[in-house]
C-alpha cells in the first residue's frame, strides 16, 4: 500500500518540475517570435491599407488635470485617425520609474513612454530601448530649441525624447508675506541682501522665516547656483575634476552657514518633515515662510494652497557681481518611442502631433507646464492659456537660460556626498573651511573612482 | 473565580480604556472628517472639525479621473482578491497537510526549500518574476495574482498551517481511521473543522494584504481599466501638482470598509475555534 503511493508521489514530483522546466524553456522563445512575425505582418499590412487597426499603449504620470487633458487629447486623435487607438496608461509618481524599467528589463514597455531626463542614464544602461528621433522624418524637431534637445535628450548621439515642457528655476513668494514686512517682489535678489532681510524678519518674529529648503535640496537650491552665479561654471567639470577653488566653496558654504545662523531659513529640523512636501507644511501653508527656490512645475500646487492672490514668482537669488546671472533650467519630461514597439511609425507621427500641433496644444495646455515646441507654445500664449506665474518664470529662464550640468554632477554618489557635507555645514557641525576641504577630496576621490569606470 | 470590581475602580477601568480606544481609532476619525476639508485645512491646521465644509469629495473621488470610477476599481478588487484568498487557503491547506502528516522522500529538503523561499525579498524575484510571467502573457491580467496562489506560492500560510496541524493529536487521525476515514476525508471530516481559527486567520491576512497591495499590482497590471483600488487611490498623485487630498481621503475611508467588516464578521470564529480546539482528558 505505501510503496505505490511514494513511487507515484515521486513520479508527480519529477513530473512536475519537468514541464515547469521545459514550459520555462520553450515559452521564452516562442511568444516573442510570434510577436515579431505579427509586427512585420501588421506593419506591412499598414503600408499598404491605411485603415488598418493600430492599438498603441502610451504610460505617463501625472495628476487628474493631466490625465483629463491626455485622455481628451488621445480621443481628438482619434477622431482624425479612426484607426488608432491608443489605450491610456497613467498613475501617480509612486513607482512609474522602478515600473518602466522592470518592463524595459521584460521587453514588454507602452509604445510611447512619458520619461524624465534625468533617467537617461539608467536607461542608457538598459541598451537601445528608444527610438532615434533624428532618424524619422515624421517629426517636427525645428519646432525645438536645439540646445534643448542636444542638452537633454541626446544620449551616445541618439535623440532618445523630445521635451514636452520647459522647467525653470525661480523664487516662489508668499505675496502677503512680503507685504507684510516692507519688501518688494520685483526684488531682483542677492544672497546677502537676501540674508540681510531675512535676519530683520526673524527678529521682528521669531516664527517667520523668508526663506525654507528641503536639507535635500541644498546642494541644486543654494550651492550649485552660488558657484555658477560666481564664477560662470559648475564647480566640477565633464572631464571629473572638481574645479571650484576652496576660496569659492568657502564662499558658497559661508552663504548656507548663514542662511540659517540669521534665521533667514528656517531650521532644517523643521523643514525635513516636508521634504519635496512644502504644500504640507502648516507654517507656510499659514504664512509664515516668506519664499522658497523652485522649479516652475511645482508652482501649481503652492499656488493652490496659498491662492493665487498670495502667490507670485520671481528671479532666483543670484551672487552679487557674479559673473553669470543664467537660470537653471530642464525638460519638466520627455516622450520617447519603445524601440520594440510594433508601429514605431505611427507612434512617432503621434508624438509629433502630441507635442507640436495646434489642436493637440489647445487641449494639453500646460498640463505638462509650459511647451518647449515653440509652435505649441505660440498657440497657448496667443489664446491666453498658461499660467502667467508659470510663463513668467519660463521667461526668465529662457531669457538666459544655463548650460547644462556636466554629466557627473547628477551622479547619485556625488549628489550624496554634496547633500551630506551641505547639510553638516547647516547643522554647524563643520566650518565652511573644513568643508570646502572635505567636499574637494571626498569628491574628487569618487569622480576618480567614475572616470576610471567610464573608460 | 472572578474579582469583584467596585463601582469606583470600574470607573477608572472605563476611563482608561475609553481614552485608550480614541486614542487607538482618532487617525481613521481623522481620515474621515479630513474627507470634508479643503487641501490647506487638512495639513494647516490640526482641528478635527472641518471650518469649511466640502460636500462633493466622495462624489468627486467616486469618478476619479473621469475615465474609470472607483466602482471599476472595487470590482476589479474583488475579482482579483477573491480568487486569490480562496484559492491560496485550499492549496496552502493541502500542502501543510502533506508536509505536516505524511512522510515522502526529500520531505526535509522540499520544507527547507519552501521556507527559504519566504526569505527571499520581493526585489530580488520581481524582474526574474515579470518575464516568466510575460512568456506566459500573463500580463495586464490577474493570472499572476489568482495562480501562484492555486499553487501554494504563499509559504507564510503554509508554514502557519503547517505548525497548526502538528499541534492537533495524531490520535484523532488513527481513530477516524478506524473508523473508516482514508487520508483525505481525515483532512476534510476531522482536521479542517478544527483548523478553523487558523484558516480564518490565514483568510484575513490573505485578504488585507493583496487587497492592500500596491507594488505587485502596480507592475503587472498596465490597463487603467484593471486596476485595483491601490493603484486607483494613488492615480493622482503627483509630486509637482496639488492632489485633491479630501477625495483621496474619502476614497480611502472608503477602501477600508471591506477589510475592517472582514475582519469585525470573522472575529467570532477567531474564538469559536480555539474553544473547540484539542482533545480532554
Amino acid at each position: 500500500m505505501k510503496k505505490p503511493v511514494r513511487l507515484l508521489s515521486m513520479a508527480c514530483i519529477l513530473v512536475l518540475l519537468g514541464t515547469s522546466f521545459s514550459a520555462c524553456g520553450s515559452s521564452s522563445n516562442a511568444p516573442a517570435d510570434q510577436s515579431t512575425g505579427q509586427a512585420a505582418a501588421s506593419s506591412q499590412a499598414a503600408a499598404s491599407e491605411p485603415a488598418k487597426n493600430i492599438t498603441m499603449r502610451f504610460a505617463w504620470w501625472g495628476s487628474d488635470a493631466r490625465h483629463q487633458a491626455t485622455l481628451a487629447a488621445i480621443d481628438a486623435y482619434k477622431q482624425k485617425n479612426p484607426n488608432v487607438t491608443i489605450e491610456g496608461e497613467y498613475q501617480g509618481y509612486d513607482g512609474y520609474q522602478q515600473k518602466l524599467m522592470t518592463q524595459i528589463a521584460g521587453g514588454s514597455a507602452p509604445d510611447l513612454i512619458q520619461f524624465d531626463y534625468i533617467w537617461n542614464q539608467d536607461l542608457a544602461v538598459q541598451g537601445d530601448n528608444f527610438v532615434d528621433f533624428n532618424t524619422k522624418t515624421d517629426v517636427d524637431l525645428t519646432a525645438f530649441p536645439e540646445k534643448v534637445l542636444k542638452e537633454y535628450c541626446t544620449v551616445n548621439g541618439k535623440l532618445i525624447g523630445l521635451p514636452m515642457g520647459t522647467n525653470g528655476f525661480g523664487l516662489d513668494i508668499n505675496k502677503k508675506f512680503f507685504e507684510k514686512y516692507g519688501l518688494s517682489v520685483d526684488t531682483e535678489w542677492t544672497w546677502d541682501k537676501f540674508i540681510e532681510e531675512g535676519r530683520k524678519i526673524h527678529a521682528k518674529d521669531k516664527e517667520a522665516y523668508l526663506f525654507s529648503t528641503d536639507p535635500s535640496a541644498l546642494p541644486i537650491v543654494v550651492f550649485d547656483p552660488y558657484i555658477r552665479s560666481k564664477t560662470g561654471a559648475y564647480w566640477l567639470n565633464d572631464d571629473y575634476k572638481v574645479t571650484a577653488t576652496k576660496e569659492e566653496m568657502i564662499e558658497a558654504f559661508t552663504t548656507i552657514k548663514e542662511l540659517f545662523e540669521s534665521g533667514t531659513a528656517q531650521p532644517l529640523g523643521e523643514s525635513a518633515l516636508y521634504n519635496t512636501k512644502l504644500e504640507q507644511m502648516p507654517k507656510f501653508i499659514n504664512g509664515q515662510i516668506g519664499s522658497s527656490l523652485e522649479w516652475s512645475g511645482t508652482v501649481g500646487k503652492y499656488k493652490d494652497v496659498l491662492k493665487p492672490e498670495n502667490f507670485t514668482v520671481a528671479k532666483p537669488v543670484t551672487v552679487k557681481d557674479g559673473k553669470d546671472q543664467s537660470i537653471a533650467f530642464k525638460p519638466s519630461m520627455l516622450l520617447g518611442v519603445y524601440s520594440k514597439s510594433q508601429d514605431v511609425d505611427e507612434a512617432v507621427k503621434f508624438a509629433n502631433w502630441f507635442l507640436n500641433d495646434q489642436d493637440a496644444s489647445m487641449i494639453l495646455t500646460d498640463s505638462r507646464s509650459i511647451p518647449t515646441s515653440e509652435t505649441a507654445k505660440k498657440v497657448l500664449v496667443d489664446a491666453n492659456k498658461v499660467d502667467m506665474d508659470i510663463a513668467k518664470v519660463v521667461d526668465f529662464t529662457l531669457k538666459n537660460p544655463a548650460a547644462a550640468p556636466p554629466v557627473a554632477l547628477s551622479n547619485a554618489e556625488v549628489f550624496e556626498i554634496e547633500k551630506d557635507v551641505c547639510q553638516k555645514v547647516a547643522y554647524s557641525k563643520i566650518t565652511p573651511e573644513q568643508a570646502a576641504d572635505e567636499l574637494t577630496n571626498r569628491v574628487q576621490a569618487k569622480l576618480d573612482e567614475l572616470k576610471a569606470k567610464a573608460k | 473565580m472572578k474579582k469583584e470590581y467596585n463601582i469606583f475602580e470600574k470607573t477608572i477601568m472605563y476611563v482608561l480604556l475609553s481614552a485608550f480606544g480614541i486614542f487607538m481609532i482618532y487617525p481613521l476619525i481623522w481620515l474621515f472628517l479630513s474627507s470634508f476639508k479643503p487641501n490647506n485645512e487638512i495639513f494647516g491646521s490640526v482641528d478635527l472639525l472641518p471650518k469649511n465644509v466640502v460636500w462633493d469629495a466622495f462624489y468627486n473621488g467616486w469618478k476619479g479621473s473621469g475615465q474609470f470610477s472607483f466602482g471599476v476599481f472595487f470590482v476589479n478588487t474583488f475579482e482579483l482578491v477573491i480568487p486569490v484568498v480562496v484559492f491560496t487557503l485550499i492549496s496552502s491547506t493541502l500542502v501543510a497537510y502533506g508536509f505536516a502528516r505524511f512522510k515522502f522522500p526529500l520531505k526535509k529538503i522540499l520544507f527547507t526549500l519552501m521556507i527559504s523561499t519566504l526569505m527571499l525579498p520581493n526585489a530580488v524575484i520581481i524582474i526574474p518574476r515579470y518575464i516568466l510571467f510575460k512568456n506566459f502573457d500573463w500580463l495586464n491580467s490577474y493570472l499572476p495574482f489568482t495562480i501562484p496562489a492555486l499553487f501554494a506560492c504563499y509559504p507564510f500560510f503554509i508554514f502557519m498551517l503547517v505548525q497548526f496541524f502538528r499541534g492537533l493529536p495524531r490520535d484523532l487521525d488513527e481513530s477516524a481511521t478506524i473508523d473508516g476515514c482514508n487520508s483525505f476525508t481525515i483532512l476534510v471530516r476531522i482536521l479542517l473543522p478544527l483548523c478553523k481559527p487558523a484558516l480564518f486567520s490565514a483568510g484575513i491576512f490573505q485578504f488585507i494584504w493583496t487587497w492592500n497591495d500596491f507594488f505587485n499590482s502596480m507592475i503587472y497590471i498596465n490597463s487603467v481599466k484593471k486596476y485595483t483600488v491601490a493603484l486607483g487611490l494613488r492615480m493622482s498623485l503627483d509630486t509637482t501638482t496639488a492632489a485633491n487630498w479630501n477625495e483621496i481621503m474619502a476614497m480611502s475611508v472608503i477602501a477600508i470598509i471591506p477589510c475592517v467588516l472582514i475582519f469585525f464578521f470573522a472575529q467570532k470564529y477567531f474564538v469559536e475555534g480555539i474553544a473547540t480546539t484539542g482533545i480532554k482528558g
